[in-house]
C-alpha cells in the first residue's frame, strides 16, 4: 500500500516521533518528506529532514544536502545531525561546507556527526588501513565483523571517507585552533581524537 | 424570578461578574461560617476565601441571591438549636450583618432556604429538620415592611439531619422538598396555593447518608429534577426524575467521587450546555466536581477547594517561542486547573548558550541524558530543588517537540521553538510523572499536541492523582 502524505504527517507531527518506527515507512516517503522539507514550516522540515535519514534510500542524500543549505538554522542543523544516518559513502561535501556555516550551533551538530561517524568506523574497522584507495577493503573488513551487515560495511567506509577528506580534516584542525567559540573549540578537538 | 433562588444550597452562581461568579458558603470549625467566591471570568477560575462571617457553631448553611438591592446574599443556618439569618449587601463594602434569630430552639441540622415567587417581592421560604423530629417551615414576608417571619408549620416525622428544598414548576409553584429520613432519601411537596398541604413522605432511595442537594434542571421539556445525595458507602449518587413522562419516575443512581460526605449542594451552572455543579462536604474539606450538561455525562472531580497545588516554573530562554511564554503558561493554566494545580512562573531568564541551541538529547529517555543536557540542565538560576525549569531552544537532535528527560535532581524539560501552544504543559506532565496516551482530547497525547481535536485537552482523574503525588507539586 503506498505510503501517503497524510501518514507522514501524522508520524511527524507528534511531539516526540519515533524514527526507527517512523523509518519502516521506506523510501515511498521520500517524496513527501521532499515536499515537507520544501514547506514553511522548520520544526517540521527539520523532522523530515531527519527521518529521510534514516531511511535506506539513495534518495535520502538529495533530502539531507537539500536541508543542508536551507535558511532555517535548525534545519541545517537537522541535516547536519542526519549525515551520520545515512546508510551510503558519507556526503563529505555537506559536513564540509556545514563546518563553515555561520551558526555556531550548526557547525557544533557537524562536528558532533564528524565525531560520531569517525567512532563508528572506529569501532566497525578498528584495523583499517589509512589510505583511501583501500576503502572497498575496509567496507568489506567491517562486514566481516561478528554483529557487522551491509550497513556496517558503508558505516566503515563512511568513516574512511571522512578520514580520507583531508580538506574536511583540515577544516576540524583549523576549528580546533581558531573557532571564536571556545565549545566549538573543544569539541573539534574532541572529534579529532575520536578519528582512527 | 430566576431558578437559582428557588432552590436551595450552600453553592449558587450569583450575578457578580460577567460570566456569573461561584459563591459557596460552609461552617467554619472555629465558628461561623466560612465564604468563598470563584472568579468565573479569569481563565483559571481561581477560587477566592475562606472569608470568616459570624461565629458560634453552626451545624449547615443555605445561601441564595435574593432580589433585594443589587443581589444581596441571603444565609440561614442551625446554630445549636437555633434558626439563624445574615446578610449582605450584593455591592461594596459587601459587609455582612448578622446573625438574626429566626427561631430561637427546636431546630437542627442542616436547613433550607429559598425565594419563591409567592408574594409580589417573593418571600422567602425555609424548611429545617425539627430537634423533635419531622420538618418545620417557615416563610418570611417579604412585602411587608418588616419582614417578619412567620410560626413555624411542621409536617413529616422521623430523625431528620438534611434537607434540599425548591420551588418547582408544577401547579402554581410547588414547594418540594428533599430530606435523609435515617438512611432513606425522602420527598414530600405541597401546592403553591391553599390549601398548603404538604404530602409524603415518599421513599426515594435507600443505602444514604447526609444532606442531599436538588434542583430543576433545564434537562427535558418541563425539566427534569435532579438529585445528588451523600451514599452510605462513601462517594455521591446521581438520581434524576423524568418530569416529561405522565409517572415522572426516578432513574438512577449513578455513582461518583469518593469518600464520606456529610452535605452537597447541586448548581445547574451556565457553562455548556448547562453543567451540573456539585460541592461536596468531605469531612473539613470542600470538593467540587462537576459533570458536562450533555452526553457523555461523565463526572469530573474532586477537585479540593482552597487546597490547590503549585508548580513553580522557571523558563530560561536560548532561543524565544514563537508562541509567547506568557501564552504558554496561560494554555497550561488552562488545563492544569483541572488538577487544582496552579501554575506559577517563578522567573524568566535569557540564557547566552548558542553552542547548546540545537541540543543533543539523544533519545530522549527518561533517566538517561547527553552530555549536552547535564550541561544545559545545571542553569539552575533561582530555582529550588523542586522547581522545574523549561529551556526554549531552537531545536532538538533528533527533531522533537520537546524533551522532558532531565539529570537527577534537576527537574526540568526542553521546549523547541516551533513548539505547539500545548507541548509546555506536556512535557511538565511527562516531569511530573504522566506518560503518553492514544487520546487526542487529552494533554498527554502521543499523536501530537499538534493533533488535540478539543482543546483544552482533558487531564484524567488517574493522571490528576499523579500529578498530586509528585514531589515537584506542593502547597502554594
Amino acid at each position: 500500500m503506498a505510503v501517503t502524505m497524510e501518514q507522514v504527517r501524522e508520524i511527524l507531527t507528534r511531539d516526540e516521533p519515533n524514527y526507527m518506527e517512523a523509518a519502516q515507512l521506506g523510501s515511498e516517503a521520500i517524496p513527501h518528506l521532499q515536499k515537507l522539507l520544501a514547506e514553511a514550516d522548520p520544526l517540521l522540515a527539520s523532522k523530515a529532514t531527519y527521518l529521510a535519514s534514516m531511511i535506506n534510500s539513495d534518495q535520502a542524500v538529495d533530502v539531507v544536502k537539500e536541508a543542508a543549505v536551507s535558511e532555517h538554522a535548525e534545519v541545517r542543523a537537522a541535516a547536519a545531525a542526519a549525515t551520520r544516518n545515512l546508510p551510503q559513502t558519507p556526503v563529505t561535501d555537506v559536513l564540509s561546507n556545514l563546518l563553515d556555516d555561520g551558526d555556531v550551533s550548526v557547525r557544533k551538530v557537524t562536528l558532533k556527526s564528524i565525531s560520531a561517524l569517525g567512532a563508528a568506523g572506529a569501532d566497525l574497522g578498528e584495523a583499517k588501513p589509512k589510505a583511501g584507495a583501500k576503502k572497498a577493503a575496509v567496507g568489506k573488513k567491517a562486514a566481516g565483523k561478528k554483529g557487522a551487515g551491509k550497513k556496517g560495511a558503508k558505516k566503515a567506509a563512511a568513516a574512511a571517507a571522512v578520514e580520507d577528506d583531508t580538506s574536511l580534516l583540515g577544516k576540524v584542525r583549523r576549528l580546533a585552533e581558531e573557532d571564536a567559540d571556545p565549545y566549538i573549540r573543544e569539541i573539534a578537538s574532541d572529534t579529532l581524537n575520536k578519528l582512527p | 424570578m430566576p431558578s437559582s433562588r428557588k432552590q436551595s444550597g450552600f453553592l449558587i452562581q450569583s450575578t457578580h461578574g460577567v460570566q456569573g461568579n461561584f459563591e459557596l458558603i460552609a461552617p467554619r470549625t472555629a465558628g461561623g461560617f466560612a465564604h468563598y467566591w470563584r472568579n468565573n471570568d479569569l481563565p483559571s477560575m481561581p477560587w477566592n476565601g475562606p472569608f470568616p462571617v459570624g461565629a458560634g457553631t453552626l451545624t449547615g448553611v443555605s445561601l441564595i441571591q435574593s432580589n433585594f438591592g443589587a443581589g444581596n446574599l441571603e444565609v440561614v443556618g442551625c446554630q445549636g438549636n437555633q434558626l439563624v439569618a445574615y446578610w449582605r449587601l450584593g455591592q461594596a463594602p459587601w459587609t455582612w450583618n448578622g446573625p438574626f434569630t429566626i427561631a430561637s430552639g427546636g431546630v437542627v441540622g442542616h436547613p433550607a432556604l429559598i425565594q419563591s415567587t409567592q408574594g409580589t417581592k417573593g418571600n422567602f421560604e425555609v424548611v429545617v429538620p425539627r430537634a423533635a423530629g419531622g420538618l418545620s417551615h417557615y416563610w418570611r414576608n417579604n412585602d411587608h415592611p418588616n419582614f417578619p417571619w412567620s410560626s413555624p408549620t411542621n409536617f413529616g416525622s422521623g430523625n431528620i439531619s438534611g434537607v434540599s428544598l425548591i420551588q418547582s414548576n408544577f401547579g402554581s409553584g410547588n414547594l418540594e422538598v428533599i430530606a435523609r429520613q435515617g438512611n432513606n432519601m425522602v420527598h414530600y411537596w405541597r401546592l403553591g396555593q391553599a390549601p398548603w398541604t404538604w404530602h409524603g413522605p415518599f421513599t426515594i432511595a435507600t443505602g444514604i447518608n447526609g444532606t442531599p442537594s436538588m434542583i430543576q434542571s433545564k434537562h427535558g421539556t418541563k425539566g427534569n429534577f435532579e438529585l445528588v445525595m451523600p451514599r452510605a458507602g462513601g462517594g455521591l449518587a446521581h438520581y434524576w426524575r423524568n418530569n416529561d413522562l405522565p409517572n415522572v419516575p426516578w432513574s438512577g443512581p449513578t455513582n461518583f467521587g469518593t469518600g464520606n460526605i456529610s452535605a452537597v449542594s447541586l448548581i445547574q451552572s451556565n457553562y455548556g450546555a448547562g453543567n451540573l455543579e456539585v460541592i461536596a462536604r468531605e469531612g473539613n474539606r470542600l470538593a467540587h466536581y462537576w459533570r458536562l450538561g450533555q452526553a457523555p455525562w461523565t463526572w469530573h472531580g474532586p477537585f479540593y477547594i482552597g487546597e490547590t497545588e503549585c508548580v513553580r516554573v522557571h523558563v530560561k530562554i536560548l532561543t524565544p517561542p514563537n508562541i509567547p511564554v506568557h501564552e504558554l503558561v496561560a494554555s497550561m493554566q488552562q488545563v492544569y486547573d483541572t488538577a487544582n494545580i496552579r501554575v506559577v512562573l517563578a522567573s524568566t531568564e535569557n540564557l547566552n548558550l548558542p553552542a547548546l541551541n540545537d541540543l543533543d538529547v539523544g533519545g530522549c529517555f527518561m533517566g538517561q541524558t547527553t552530555t549536552e543536557q547535564n550541561q544545559l540542565f545545571a542553569n539552575r538560576n533561582n530555582a529550588g530543588p523542586n522547581d522545574v525549569v523549561v529551556y526554549f531552544v531552537r531545536s532538538t537532535v533528533p527533531p522533537y517537540n520537546g524533551c522532558a528527560a532531565h539529570p537527577t535532581g534537576r527537574p526540568g524539560a526542553v521546549c523547541v521553538q516551533g513548539a505547539t501552544r500545548w507541548t509546555f504543559a506536556h512535557e511538565i506532565g511527562h516531569v511530573l510523572g504522566l506518560a503518553h496516551v492514544s487520546d487526542n482530547n487529552r494533554l498527554m497525547t502521543g499523536n501530537g499536541t499538534a493533533n488535540i481535536t478539543n482543546p483544552p485537552p482533558d487531564l484524567v482523574d488517574s493522571e490528576i492523582s499523579t500529578m498530586r503525588l509528585s514531589n515537584l507539586t506542593g502547597q502554594c
